[in-house]
């Protein structure tokens, strides 16, 4: 059983079966990572897109199978390293065991790397908020738009409140990642509240908490809509989405008010440069019926069917990352670990034995 | 481009094109000569590149890394200068390696030159130390792992025994021996793992996500352990070298698809993609 688990026919087995795995998760598309790909996939395959399912082909890395390998491949390399250590130990030559050592390193490292990752995966914390400028949100888990907490993850909420003040759009470079977000963070527990301004590759950092800039931004309009009495009947700021297609950039939504059956697309034309106002183009229906589709300014109202629109004020809106991975720095000297460790290996390899060193 | 770089490229094409050129002429005629010119004409293909390279940088300000055309260009100029080094420290394997290193020198030229070439201004995201230490050791790595497919070419050519003449009737085995084979693979698993783990530091600083599964980290995930299989099915001595050597060249394609060939195929948040 000992020959079996140290041998090195299983580890090419379980790195082939991995990297088969994985080569597989790139060529069908995985749920929750490349979700709208998934559609025409499943077009594709028509009904024996089935098979891919159960097999669980569309979320490879949440099936047990792929765990079930790496914890193989954990206990093969534990194994391997101890029959290594030994082995080291009980034989000369430097150069020889220097290379022995330097693999061995290597080989300990990968499995402090696995191992972190899954124990990271376990317990760490995800939540993206969608905040628009001025909103304020607290800590609690129906705050957030979305999580990818681990499946250990102890959620305990209400730990700090956060609010978005501004988000900067650097003008000269209008790229996506020339924003930054002016926030404040302030934690419950009594500690100074924290105001800065937070970018790509610029987190705010809090204890083991990290609040990162979350790469897409959008627009918020106003929408008032007012009956023919002139009350109102929605009042609000909007988050439209923001999607990116060949290469340009659109923020456009629709709000449905279901009282009065009413649909309102609207689309923002940010102005050149991102300073000024935007326009808006703004379209109302009711039962697949188009009463008005016009280009509409902060300063106009339009009416439709018997209500008036309008989109006094604006704001923009941006992600905001909230991260807690308490064992990312272990997985990062696992890097480091691995790659000295195969150095020491393959200098002591290059190194000519002669060189009285034997 | 501005003139100084486009002088500079094509002269690095015409070197390496008149490289090829010569080396095959040595290799099929058996004369030793060519292969004389073919590792000058190299020698000046590295000096020229070396020349575009610094006048883009001074040019745009930050080193040929953000583009996919800068991002060859400099695996070209690291494959370049490797073969420049073993070309110095084992003049015989320098030469057997004229011929597959011009040939992919060309070739990947020729495929930079259908990019475009022009500079973008260095995005908030990308100005940082990690984008240096991410690009240089991709570029690197790819370079390392060319030199062991080109070897692994010379292995398999030096079997059918078109190899050049002045090897009399040398094995394969002294041409392209499979222990530096094997060197450049574990060379080229360490500059690719520093790529790797550098990209994902640096992904966790800019975003707060460590590894987003994003096509390019898949497929750099998927070339890495390949070659970690491949050394350790060379490391089981039954294995035939000839196809030790067939797997390098594959290895080496995947490798080629994960830098440069995913964007072609999938939606990726890396931007120079
Ligand atoms: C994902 C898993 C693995 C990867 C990426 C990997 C990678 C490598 C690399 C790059 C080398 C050559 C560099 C060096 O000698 O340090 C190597 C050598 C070696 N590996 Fe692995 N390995 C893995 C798993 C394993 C396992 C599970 C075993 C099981 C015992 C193993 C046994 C060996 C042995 C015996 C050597 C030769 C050591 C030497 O030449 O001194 N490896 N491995």
């Amino acid at each position: 059983m000992w020959k079996f688990l140290t041998s090195l026919r299983l580890a090419i087995v379980l790195i082939g079966l991995i990297t088969i795995l994985l080569i597989l998760s790139a060529l069908i598309p995985q749920s929750g990572i490349a979700e709208d790909r998934i559609a025409d996939v499943r077009q594709l395959l028509g009904d024996s897109y089935v098979i891919v399912e159960w097999l669980g082909l569309d979320r490879i890395y949440f099936t047990p199978g792929f765990y079930v390998i790496l914890g193989l491949l954990a206990i093969n390399l534990t194994a391997g390293t101890i029959q290594r250590f030994r082995v080291i130990l009980t034989s000369e030559g430097t150069l020889w065991r220097v290379r022995r050592v330097g693999s061995l390193v290597f080989h300990m490292s990968l499995l402090l790397i696995i191992v972190s990752v899954i124990v990271n995966y376990l317990v760490k914390f995800e939540g993206v908020y969608a905040l628009s400028e001025g909103q304020e949100v607290s800590d609690a888990a129906d705050a957030y738009f979305r999580t990818f907490n681990g499946p250990l993850h102890k959620s305990e909420s209400g730990r700090f409140t956060l609010r978005l003040n501004e988000v900067i759009i650097d003008d000269d470079v209008a790229r996506a990642d020339a924003v930054a977000a002016r926030v404040t963070f302030m934690p419950s527990d009594g500690d100074p509240l924290v105001d800065r301004v937070i970018a790509t590759n610029h987190p705010l950092k809090y204890e083991s908490l990290e609040v990162h800039y979350g790469l897409v931004n959008g627009f918020s309009p106003e929408l008032l809509v007012l009956d023919s009495t002139g009350s109102r009947l929605f009042a609000g700021f909007v988050r439209l989405a923001t999607v990116s297609a060949e290469g340009r950039r659109r923020y456009a939504d629709f709000i449905e008010l279901p009282q009065q059956q009413l649909t309102v697309n609207l689309e923002v034309f940010p102005a050149k440069d991102g300073s000024e106002t935007p326009t808006f183009q703004m379209s109302v229906e009711r039962r697949g019926m188009v009463a008005l589709d016009t280009i509409v300014t902060t300063a106009d109202t339009v009416t439709a069917f018997e209500y008036r629109f309008a989109v006094p004020r604006w704001r923009r809106w941006c992600y905001l990352n909230v991260v807690e991975n308490p064992y990312l720095n272990v997985v990062f000297v696992g890097f480091w670990l691995a790659l000295t460790g195969m150095s020491v290996g393959l200098v002591s390899r290059v190194m000519p034995a002669g060189r009285g060193v034997r | 481009m501005n003139l100084i770089e486009q002088i500079c490229y094509w002269t690095a094409a015409l070197l390496s094109a008149a490289a090829f050129f010569t080396s095959l002429l040595g290799t099929v005629f058996k004369r030793v000569k060519p292969f004389r010119f073919a590792g000058s004409f190299l020698t000046g293909a590295l000096g020229v590149l070396t020349a575009f390279g610094v006048a883009r940088w001074v040019r745009v300000g930050h080193p040929p890394f953000v583009t996919l055309f800068e991002s060859m260009i400099t695996s070209i100029w690291f494959l370049l200068l490797l073969h420049q080094i073993i070309f110095r420290l084992r003049r015989e394997q320098g030469t057997v390696l004229l011929l597959p290193v011009s040939a992919v020198v060309f070739l990947l030229m020729g495929w930079a030159f259908s990019l475009p070439a022009e500079a973008t201004p260095l995005s908030a995201a990308l100005s940082n130390v990690w984008l240096f230490i991410h690009a240089s050791f991709a570029t690197s790595g790819a370079a390392s792992f060319l030199i062991a497919a080109s070897l692994s070419v010379i292995y398999l050519l030096g079997e059918k025994r078109s190899h050049p003449p002045q090897a009399n009737s040398a094995p394969p085995e002294t041409l392209a021996p499979l222990k530096t084979i094997l060197n450049f693979l574990i060379f080229g698993l360490i500059l690719w793992g520093v790529m790797i783990a550098s990209g994902s530091i640096w992904a966790h600083v800019a975003w707060g996500r460590y590894w987003a599964w994003d096509p390019i980290e898949l497929w750099s995930l998927i070339s890495w352990l390949v070659y970690a299989l491949l050394i350790h099915v060379r490391l089981t001595v039954k294995f035939s070298p000839r196809w030790f050597c067939r797997l390098n060249i594959i290895a080496v394609a995947i490798v080629l698809f994960a830098l440069w060939g995913v964007h072609y195929v999938y939606e990726t948040i890396h931007t120079y993609g």
